[in-house]
């Protein structure tokens, strides 16, 4: 896990990625992926251009520990980590 | 199809989910999720734009020749084949922009899968608003691409055979 949180902090900065979280989830008939919650601070600007170099960045990662399992990745504020619905 | 131009209908989806987002504060997990589908589906008809593109409109769109082609070829994506390709697609000879859109569509369809079908999965307002600028933004910059590529990527994502589409 340590890993996955330098690779986001290495792209996001540093004081902005509070957290990363990952799940392996299994989807379609033999497909697996890893989901991950990128948990950044309130008040960050995360670009779309950030975004995919954190989703291929934990993928390269994924592919160099010999798993070919693709990122889908939730880039969250931390605030509404804990929250049934954000919008509730 | 009774307009001379078919709807785009990647545009739309792209603009309910704006305005599923845009009224969140009365909103409900529902409508992130509604969110979430919208922007996969402007994804793919995207894709499904793409194909048809090059057909360009005929004297007589009316036609029923015309409107039969123009939905076998709109419909020739399968969702579960065009993800598989769209994962293979970096190694190919494409633009940054279609790559952007290939790497988008796969994340968006697994998102889609748990909106629709996973009543576990939870939903936060930032990261679904996170994903409406992303898939935003690759479709702006689609606009870029010439449409002799756009097609080739259609297809290339589309086409079950084995015939290389991807040479320039």
């Amino acid at each position: 896990m340590e890993r996955k949180i330098r690779i986001a902090k290495n792209i996001l900065g540093e004081k902005s990625v509070v957290d990363v979280a990952v799940v392996e989830r299994a989807i379609g008939d033999d497909e697996v992926i890893d989901v991950v919650d990128v948990y950044y601070r309130a008040g960050t600007e995360i670009s779309p251009q950030a975004m995919e170099r954190v989703v291929n960045a934990l993928w390269l990662d994924n592919i160099e520990q010999d798993r070919d399992a693709f990122p889908v990745v939730n880039f969250v504020v931390v605030d509404e980590r804990f929250k049934a619905c954000a919008a509730e | 199809m009774n307009d001379l131009k078919p709807a785009r209908l990647s545009e739309k989806f792209l603009d309910t989910a704006k305005r599923r987002l845009a009224h969140i504060v009365d909103g409900t997990e529902a409508d992130l999720r509604r969110a979430t589908s919208d922007l996969y589906y402007a994804l793919f008809h995207r894709i499904c734009e793409c194909l048809v593109a090059p057909m360009g409109i005929p004297d007589q769109p009316e036609r029923e020749e015309f409107r039969e082609l123009f939905r076998l070829m709109y419909r020739l994506p399968d969702h579960s084949y065009t993800s598989k390709k769209c994962r293979e697609i970096q190694g190919h000879d494409f633009s940054e922009e279609i790559k952007t859109v290939a790497q988008l569509f796969v994340t968006m369809r697994s998102k889609r899968e748990f909106s629709d079908y996973d009543p576990l999965q939870r939903f936060a307002f930032s990261s679904v608003n996170n994903d409406l600028g992303a898939v935003d933004h690759a479709l702006t910059a689609l606009d870029q691409v010439s449409l002799v590529e756009l097609a080739r990527f259609a297809f290339f994502v589309s086409l079950r055979n084995g015939r290389k589409v991807d040479v320039k």
